[in-house]
């Protein structure tokens, strides 16, 4: 054994002072940002960049965590654990919007990986190995299941939500899922925002009166050109408009015709493909929305 | 060194034969040596060897001594024989032409039917399947093939698939030998997004069964406490192929020279075995223990693993490190990382040319063994406090050895490559090191697993955050002319060094004390 000279343990000491500086310093390197993102206080929408595909984020100002679709793949794990503590295992609410693969795929890892408290879906099924792999992901989860209609209202922890679609008889007589998407109306104090799935043309002429004025619009099916009529943007009149797009999509989304409506309107645009990820931010009074850097 | 001394030495004569055989499998693989008309009575070209076998076998058992010591005439045979069965090894990995092969069968649609080989990896948005046991258009076919398929249904290894699909042959890209690298195991057709997937649940391998379920649940446990991309970094990290990861940070790992670390190549695998090794040996447990408690966590790692070819091979490498301590004298070493490379080469031959991954993993591997020693003793300014020098030195040595590989390979450089790795390889070892931690001590009392993981969440993430913004740099990435003219220039000067060193780099012993 060798001897520790005095002189040798307090060096020993100092390296030890050193290497817990260190590891300071790199779990703030970690979790500043983090604690930023988690903190900010009103309500926070994120319009996470996950490709071709929805993928909605929504945090009420007491912390309730609500998730609106998980996109193409498991991109939607990274982008939940950037903003939510590594461990926070639970989610509130889930809502399935309609079973097409660009918008459940990542749900199923959700499933998996996290608590899931209620499910928000319309019953919509259908015979692709994808949604067999949901309905069963759903099942294992022993969630409370809510099945929406359009009429019926929710409060998720004072933001009231409005289900617009879809009728029962849209469920029984629509051939195309898109049209059995759920389209939500969110409103927290003066804020309120529209999320239209991918429903198209046709049900935006059904509910579009209905809806009044809205602030923010999730633009519908990614900004095809089946979607976002003329006349729903002249009755919504939205000032803000969020297009969740992949880059270089093999669709040609969005459609430039959509674009230019959207600017007929007066609507700021924001893409994912080309911002990111965008959040938006509302004390009730008034909102703010940009893109905003999520580190992976 | 006169051929006498070569002759009087058993090691000596063992290393040289060993050579012999390496050289013949290199020889084969770049010569091509055989044309493929002979692979008719390739299964015969070991008839003549047989003589210079048995004579082998006999000199193996009759115990060398002064009196009976075999002459020169004997060695120069058993080199000979050594060199062709080399030779003869290689050209028996090579399809016979009279084979209906999978890539007989490409460009038109097909009906495959095929049965999971091994472990399924799970991309961010589809799945890679390897199937074996090919049945196409109702005629069983040769070779193995590689589907990439979506993310659901869910495939695992022993079930049975049967789809449609277009069957491609792989092609080099961007100067890279792909298709060899998948010939090398085997794959000699692929399949992008099949159609009407049928799943089917065939006969497997219990064992392997078991194996696969085990490292599943190592898995999810680890997912279960770093969350994404964390869980999927460390447990690339740790088990090999990070392929969870998302495309943009792959891209940003390839982009600033790391991807190895991803590769499953068993280099991360050889950093962590030093440091920890370095940790056993200064613990209170001791030398002997300490060697002990390093070659069961190596056991059970392999397995933890899921044992696959190249998890076995990252496991040899560092069994080669663990035993390097016990036998103390690097002389002998060389003996063994030869039998080592000529055990490997004879269950695959092809791994040699055409597996980058096996490449770096024994030029790191041997690079540690040789050269970390002296190296670690030139940077004694580096606190030496929790491994800390030791990471570094290692990662040092490891980075320069496999320059030369990863120019040829990708004929590129990576500008910012030097500077990343050697800013983020020595976080590496520390990483999954603390990730272990949290999964032992998760499985004691889960709380404190998840706190031990919210460091290991830190570092990944300084280790991430890094990647990317290297990786986002404009010039992080620049494609060179004349790569391979580079990579020779630099593998030329790294042997000079070596051969001007040898003396000291043969007679370092680890510093243990």
């Amino acid at each position: 054994m060798r001897r520790v000279t005095p002189h040798k343990q307090s060096h020993k000491l100092f390296v030890v002072l050193r290497l817990f500086i260190a590891g300071v310093i790199l779990f703030l390197l970690a979790y500043t940002a983090q604690f930023a993102r988690i903190q900010t206080p009103g309500l926070k929408v994120w319009f996470f960049d996950i490709g071709q595909g929805d993928a909605i984020f929504i945090e009420t100002p007491n912390g309730q965590q609500i998730l609106i679709d998980g996109g193409p793949g498991d991109l939607i794990l990274q982008k939940l654990s950037s903003v939510m503590w590594p461990w926070d295992h639970s989610i509130d609410a889930i809502v399935i919007t309609h079973p097409d693969a660009d918008h459940i795929t990542g749900l199923v890892s959700v499933l998996e990986r996290y608590q899931v408290k209620t499910i928000y879906e319309t019953g919509v099924r259908g015979g692709t190995p994808m949604i067999q792999a949901l309905e069963q992901a759903i099942i294992n989860e022993q969630s409370q299941n809510k099945i929406v209609r359009g009429g019926q209202t929710f409060n998720w922890d004072g933001v009231q939500v409005f289900v617009r679609w879809p009728s029962e008889e849209a469920i029984q007589t629509q051939k195309d899922r898109n049209n059995t998407s759920v389209v939500l109306k969110l409103v927290y104090g003066s804020t309120s925002i529209l999320l239209t799935g991918d429903a198209e043309e046709t049900i935006e002429e059904e509910i579009g009166f209905s809806v009044g004025d809205i602030d923010v619009l999730k633009v519908g099916h990614h900004g095809s050109k089946t979607s976002t009529s003329v006349q729903l943007l002249k009755s919504i009149s939205p000032e803000v408009a969020v297009i969740p797009v992949g880059a270089d999509n093999s669709f040609g989304h969005p459609h430039p015709i959509i674009l230019e409506r959207l600017k007929q309107v007066g609507a700021q645009i924001f893409r994912t493909d080309l911002d990111g990820d965008i959040l938006l931010v509302s004390d009730s009074v008034s909102y703010k929305i940009s893109p905003a850097f999520l580190p992976f | 060194m006169r051929f006498s001394q070569i002759v009087g030495s058993p090691s000596k004569t063992l290393a040289i034969v060993l050579i012999a055989f390496c050289v013949g499998i290199l020889v084969a693989s770049i010569l091509f040596i055989v044309p493929t008309s002979w692979s008719f009575w390739s299964s015969w070209s070991l008839l003549p060897l047989l003589p210079f076998l048995l004579v082998f076998l006999f000199f193996l058992s009759s115990r060398p001594s002064r009196t009976s010591r075999p002459s020169g005439p004997f060695l120069i045979f058993f080199l000979l024989a050594s060199f062709l069965f080399g030779i003869f090894r290689y050209q028996q990995s090579e399809v016979p032409s009279y084979l209906t092969t999978v890539a007989d069968r490409t460009d038109v649609s097909v009906r495959v039917q095929g049965s999971v080989l091994n472990e399924v990896e799970r991309r961010i948005d589809s799945q890679q399947i390897i199937l074996s046991k090919l049945i196409v258009a109702d005629e069983s076919v040769f070779g193995k093939l590689l589907v990439r398929a979506p993310l659901f249904p869910r495939v695992s290894y022993g079930d049975v698939l049967t789809f449609s699909c277009r069957l491609e042959k792989p092609e080099p890209f961007n100067g890279f030998s792909y298709d060899k690298l998948l010939a090398s195991r085997g794959i000699l057709a692929t399949c992008s997004f099949p159609q009407f997937v049928f799943v089917s649940s065939g006969d497997s391998n219990e064992f392997l069964k078991t194996v696969l379920s085990f490292k599943e649940k190592v898995t999810g446990r680890l997912r279960f406490l770093f969350n994404e991309p964390h869980g999927s970094f460390v447990s690339g990290l740790l088990f090999g192929g990070s392929a969870s990861l998302s495309n943009d940070l792959r891209d940003d790992f390839s982009r600033t020279g790391l991807a190895h670390i991803l590769a499953a190549s068993g280099v991360n695998v050889s950093l962590f075995s030093v440091v920890l090794l370095r940790w056993l040996l200064l613990s209170p447990l001791g030398r002997r223990k300490g060697l002990i408690v390093a070659g069961v966590l190596l056991f059970i790692y392999i397995f933890a693993a899921g044992a696959t070819p190249a998890v076995v091979r990252a496991g040899i490498m560092a069994g080669l490190l663990i035993l390097q301590l016990t036998i103390g004298r690097q002389a002998r070493m060389v003996n063994v990382l030869l039998l080592a490379l000529a055990v490997m080469l004879l269950f695959n031959p092809r791994l040699l040319l055409d597996d980058i991954g096996f490449q770096l993993s024994f030029v790191a591997t041997s690079a540690l063994l040789f050269f970390h020693p002296v190296v670690e003793k030139w940077i004694t300014f580096i606190p030496s406090a929790l491994g800390i020098r030791t990471a570094i030195s290692s990662s040092l040595v490891a980075i320069c050895f496999t320059l030369p590989i990863l120019i040829w390979n990708f004929g590129q450089i990576s500008l910012i490559s030097p500077l990343a790795n050697a800013i983020t390889l020595p976080f590496v070892p520390f990483l999954m090191a603390t990730a272990l931690i949290a999964l032992i001590a998760s499985v004691l009392f889960l709380p404190l697993g998840q706190i031990v993981a919210l460091v290991g969440v830190s570092l990944s993430y300084v280790v991430l955050r890094l990647v990317t913004v290297f990786g986002s740099l404009e010039f992080a990435s620049v494609p060179i002319a004349y790569s391979h003219v580079i990579a020779t220039i630099i593998a030329v000067l790294l042997f000079i060094i070596v051969f001007y060193k040898r003396h000291s780099f043969l007679h370092a012993t680890r510093n243990t004390s």
